[in-house]
């Protein structure tokens, strides 16, 4: 090749680099908002994609640093010698696997703690947990602190101690201060520190659950409390890198059930602690909802990316035309266009990494109030960008390939003729459908009509416009609606507590005969008016009849609460009974009886805990006909009267107490009467079981409205760009407009028209693609996220209003921001745009 | 309210329709300049020029000589840089953007050479468009021509129902003509007309401009053809934005007949 032809097309590439710039300035409001769709789309798509991954990360990080054990021994019925346990541990055939022992003793105990108000002092229960010290402080499952300092090597011999964190915040306790223990010790804490046992609050379940304050001290110090010198029940081990864990946990059970029979041992691996279990099992299930999300809102982000591009491309038809008459090849017609485009897609995609960081930054620190991990990452996951920006970079390209092939099948006289056959604007005549739809007989005046006719006469771009912002309304109908859905079970779960007279929920330490001292303490409180015992038992449910037996429905966890049905302070709403009256058999959660395929007069399977009358435990499984069902959402909360309790071998035992308080007697006052009392585990007033139906859809809702705020954003910058494309492509028909005097004023109102149209047309197909959309999110998403919860496919008048008020108020009143342009308008350089 | 000066012109127009009063146009010591990247255009330089109802002006002169510059003035669309422009004696140089908008809804009527129709709306839907916009003035009360009328009289009466696209380029220009027409306005300005029809066709266009004159509408036409120059009443040269001649066509007026170009 020559030198001058290689310099005479490097003048060529550089004229059409320079002439997209120019395009670029020229429009550079409407490739602002272009590229910023781009950046929401591929931002929020890589962020929300992004999730499983930062997740497991930080989980992996903040597991590393608690240095979690690879295996625990739990001694829960003894106190043996650490002495004793060590040389077993020591004894097995891999014990040189074994890299570190640490020791450790718990100590349940009451305790007392400065009141929020700090006006006196509230009695919570309480879990002082001994940790050695000669390391400088646990080396397995490290204390990690958080305020305050931690323990160290010389608090060994001390009367020191630390407040784990997650009690401290749950308490409202300060990050230091002194607490006093049963038996009147005091015990100062320096500090607080987050530990992996204790992550997660201790509360699990929905109701009855234990919430204990939780203080690290030096374990001599918790063994002289405990009256246990040298005793432990706890051993953590630290494995060698490629030990068989499993193969270890069979040869400890088998040397200690030999060498300490009366001290019987539960081994678990590191990967099997519960909050860990939680923490990683739920990335799996939750970022199915995302990736929903992130693809929802990269679909509407591409669908206008797609319309806004190809009507901006469509406006340069007529310079094609001028270049194929000047004998341009077809090929070379796309150059400038899709160099524009291609900038655009460049620009978004970059902003997209910003917005994609910010995005990541919120979702984490919403994740870091929810779940206080020591470390939480978000870093930038190239792959889930790249996969977005693709998306992002393809669709402008893809919306200019239609209008240049469109101008290329014209003839360059028709190309450039264009404009003046549809009267100066760059809207094609459309097919025979927009013929049709042209011919559509209209009453009013010729102004009254013209939006309308706008509207008809390109129905593909009214559409794809329409598509553009049914899209972002959809994701926002979705967003909303889960959150409506989250929101209704929350509200269905409180509305089902707060039946009848309020109450508070006592769980006791353990199982007492109900004619025990402790109930009757309990009963005798002046703060007290009534006190009705139930048991609260945790079971297993197979259906042992109808479709779900047949079938091999999973088996389901239930927490089964034994309760006078008759007589109860609180009793479920009872539904679709088998018989009337009070039910004589269980009553399940409708979820639970449509998960395990039973209903009403079938036969369910539970596997449940029964107390002998030597007070021993054995497991047995007991049929039950399933009597009716309540309409709380949580799924595994089911009654059984107290007359099928013999069935259950739990006759006249509690574990629980339903307390009304006395006129007069407020929440917090019944509270710390009951907290004061002993055998009393936890106090939750029906406000507090509120809190926690909301809490635990709280999370969704939160990362939801970010979602929802972002795709708000995303469709007014569709609705603003698609009007400001429009008073574009109309800027000769507003001049011709003014030319003949009318107003402002009356321009603006035609194109307000023409937009509430094109918004209510988007609005109708964004809220109906919503619905759906809700409909199939709830329906084959949250159930797998949330299995334990009834969620119902909800959206709320609320959710329809902003929806309206978004795609038809908002995208209705967009074409007001062109007003300053009319209002300016040079109308003798408008008048001669082609001429 | 604008207030009018001008006597009334009541001969019915040649369409049908009767104009209203029509105003008297006054342009005296006009110029317009325009500054463009640090340059200074002069558009129209110094420009007295005095148009009286019923006349048909033709403003001549070639492309740059600031004719269309003097159309926009004229018709409200644009405000001189010196000297001052009134219609029906409204100093439309001091005129509000609302007062212009006014004189050009009551006043004037346009005839664009590209035809400017709205392509969204069939040709009686345009027409209407002028009467619409003519409704939408003063009280209200204020009537307008039937637009199907209007049509029928500049030969498109069967071509009501048809889109822009769908009609020739006279065709389209008849439609922007009795879009004009359709608003009642006394003045009606031309600009280029006949600039991108075939000459039968722009003969017969011009045959229609000339018949709004005879029925008393004051219209101007603005164009390079020197040959269409030969119907007017009055021809107006212009060469760089300075008026070189005003006066009556050279060689007596001709009929619309005897043109060719």
């Amino acid at each position: 090749m020559s030198s001058t032809r290689r310099t005479s097309r490097h003048r060529t590439s550089s004229l059409w680099l320079l002439w997209s710039w120019r395009d670029l300035r020229r429009q550079w409001v409407t490739v602002t908002a272009l590229a910023l769709v781009i950046a929401i789309g591929t931002g929020a798509s890589a962020a929300l994609s992004s999730m499983s991954a930062w997740r497991r990360l930080s989980n992996d990080a903040s597991y590393a640093r608690f240095a979690l054990h690879d295996l625990l021994l739990t001694f829960e019925e003894s106190r043996p010698e650490a002495v004793d346990v060590l040389a077993a541990v020591r004894s097995v055939p891999h014990a040189t696997a074994v890299d570190r022992m640490e020791v450790g003793l718990d100590l349940p105990a009451q305790i007392e703690v400065p009141t929020t108000a700090g006006t006196g002092q509230d009695t919570l229960p309480g879990l002082v947990v001994g940790v050695p010290l000669d390391g400088g402080g646990p080396l397995i499952d490290r204390l990690l602190v958080t305020s305050g300092r931690g323990l160290r090597a010389d608090d060994a011999a001390g009367t020191v101690a630390v407040l784990d964190a997650t009690s401290a915040e749950s308490a409202g306790l300060p990050g230091t201060g002194t607490v006093r223990i049963a038996g009147g010790t005091r015990l100062p804490y320096v500090g607080s520190v987050r530990s992996a046992e204790h992550l997660m609050s201790d509360a699990s379940g929905w109701f009855g659950q234990v919430e204990r304050t939780v203080l690290y001290a030096p374990l001599p110090l918790v063994q002289r409390l405990a009256g246990a010198p040298g005793r432990i029940d706890r051993v953590a081990l630290r494995l060698a890198p490629g030990t068989d864990a499993d193969l270890l946990r069979t040869e400890l059970e088998t040397t200690l059930a030999t060498r300490l029979p009366g001290s019987p041992v539960a081994i678990a691996r590191g990967d099997e602690d519960p909050a860990f279990r939680m923490l990683y099992d739920d990335i799996d299930t939750d970022q199915r909802l995302w990736n929903v999300l992130s693809l929802m809102i990269l679909l509407g982000a591409a669908l206008a990316t797609f319309s806004l591009t190809t009507r901006v491309v469509t406006a340069q038809r007529r310079e094609m035309g001028i270049g194929l008459a000047l004998g341009l090849r077809a090929p070379a017609l796309a150059i400038r266009p899709t160099l524009f485009a291609l900038q655009i897609a460049l620009m978004g995609a970059l902003a997209g990494v910003g917005v994609g960081i910010l995005l990541g930054r919120i979702i984490t620190g919403i994740l870091a109030d929810m779940i206080p991990l020591p470390v939480w990452l978000s870093p930038f996951q190239p792959g889930d960008y790249v996969r977005a920006a693709l998306l992002g970079i393809a669709v402008p390209l893809v919306g200019v390939v239609h209008p240049v092939l469109r101008a290329m099948r014209l003839s360059p006289m028709d190309a450039i003729a264009t404009s003046r056959a549809t009267g100066g604007t760059t809207v094609s005549r459309g097919g025979r459908f927009a013929g049709w739809l042209r011919a559509v007989p209209l009453p009013g005046s010729s102004i009254a009509r013209l939006p309308v006719r706008h509207v008809l006469r390109a129905p593909g771009r009214t559409l794809i416009t329409s598509a553009g912002i049914g899209a972002a309304i959809a994701v926002l109908v979705v967003t909303s609606g889960l959150m409506d859905s989250f929101a209704a079970a929350a509200d269905r779960g409180i509305a089902e507590t707060d039946r009848g007279p309020a109450t508070t929920t006592v769980a006791l330490d353990s199982v007492h005969p109900v004619t025990a001292g402790e109930v009757r303490s309990i009963a005798g409180l002046p703060q007290v008016t009534a006190v009705q015992p139930t048991l609260l038992v945790g079971a297993v449910a197979r259906p042992g009849s109808g479709a779900g037996a047949d079938a091999g429905a999973e088996p389901l966890d239930l927490a089964v609460e034994v309760l006078d049905l008759d007589t109860a302070l609180w009793a479920p709403t009872i539904e679709d009974a088998v018989a009337p009256g009070p039910p004589r058999g269980i009553v399940l959660a409708r979820k639970a009886a449509t998960d395990l395929g039973v209903g009403p007069g079938d036969e369910i399977r539970l596997e449940h805990p029964s107390w002998r009358g030597d007070g021993a435990v054995t497991t047995v499984t007991t049929a039950f006909t399933v009597a009716a069902v309540h309409p709380h959402p949580v799924r595994s909360l089911a009654f059984l009267d107290t007359s099928a309790a013999s069935a259950l071998g739990v006759a006249g035992l509690t574990n629980q107490l339903r307390v009304s308080p006395a006129p007069g007697v407020d929440e917090d006052e019944l509270r710390r009467a009951l907290l004061a009392t002993p055998a009393v585990a936890s106090v939750r007033s029906a406000s507090e079981a509120a809190d926690a139906l909301r809490d635990a859809v709280r999370e969704f809702v939160r990362m939801l409205t970010v979602v929802g705020v972002l795709v708000l954003l995303l469709a007014l910058l569709i609705a603003v760009n698609a009007a400001r494309i429009s008073a574009d492509e109309r800027t000769r028909e507003h001049a011709t407009m003014f030319a003949f005097g009318l107003r402002t004023g009356t321009v603006t109102a035609m194109a307000m028209v023409e937009s509430l149209l094109v918004g209510l047309l988007g609005t109708g197909l964004g809220v109906g693609l919503g619905a759906i959309g809700t409909h199939w999110a709830v329906v084959n998403l949250v159930t797998g996220t949330m299995p334990e919860l009834d969620v119902r496919p909800t959206v709320a008048a609320a959710t329809l209003l902003v929806a309206l008020a978004l795609g038809v108020l908002a995208v209705a009143t967009a074409p007001l921001l062109t007003v300053r342009r009319l209002h300016r308008m040079d109308i003798p350089a408008a008048l001669r745009v082609i001429e | 309210m604008i207030a009018r000066t001008a006597p009334a012109v009541t001969d019915q127009a040649a369409d049908g329709t009767v104009p209203r009063s029509v105003p008297r146009v006054d342009l005296d010591g006009v110029g317009r300049r325009y500054r463009t990247a640090g340059n200074e255009v002069v558009a129209l330089d110094s420009v007295d020029l005095h148009l009286d109802e019923g006349e048909f002006v033709v403003v001549l002169g070639p492309s740059g000589s600031g004719k269309t510059t003097l159309l926009n003035l004229v018709g409200a669309l644009d405000t001189p840089t010196e000297g001052r422009v009134r219609l029906g004696g409204v100093d439309l140089t001091t005129a509000s953007r609302a007062q212009r908008a006014r004189a050009r809804r009551e006043l004037t009527s346009f005839v664009f050479q590209s035809f400017n129709l709205f392509p969204a709306l069939t040709a009686l839907e345009n027409v209407r468009f002028g009467a619409d916009v003519a409704r939408r003035s003063g009280d209200g009360t204020r009537t307008a021509p039937d637009p199907g009328d209007v049509l029928d009289r500049v030969g498109l009466g069967d071509r009501l129902h048809h889109f822009p696209h769908q009609l020739s380029g006279g065709e389209q220009q008849r439609v922007a003509i009795a879009r004009a027409l359709a608003t009642g306005n006394p003045i009606l300005l031309a600009d280029e007309p006949t600039g991108e029809l075939d000459f039968t066709t722009g003969v017969q266009i011009l045959g229609l401009l000339q018949q709004q004159a005879e029925a008393g509408r004051t219209v101007v036409v603005v164009t390079h053809n020197r040959e269409i120059s030969r119907i007017a009443d009055r021809v107006v040269e212009l060469s760089s934005g300075r008026i070189v001649r005003d006066g009556p066509p050279r060689g007596g007026r001709a009929a619309v007949t005897d043109l060719h170009w």
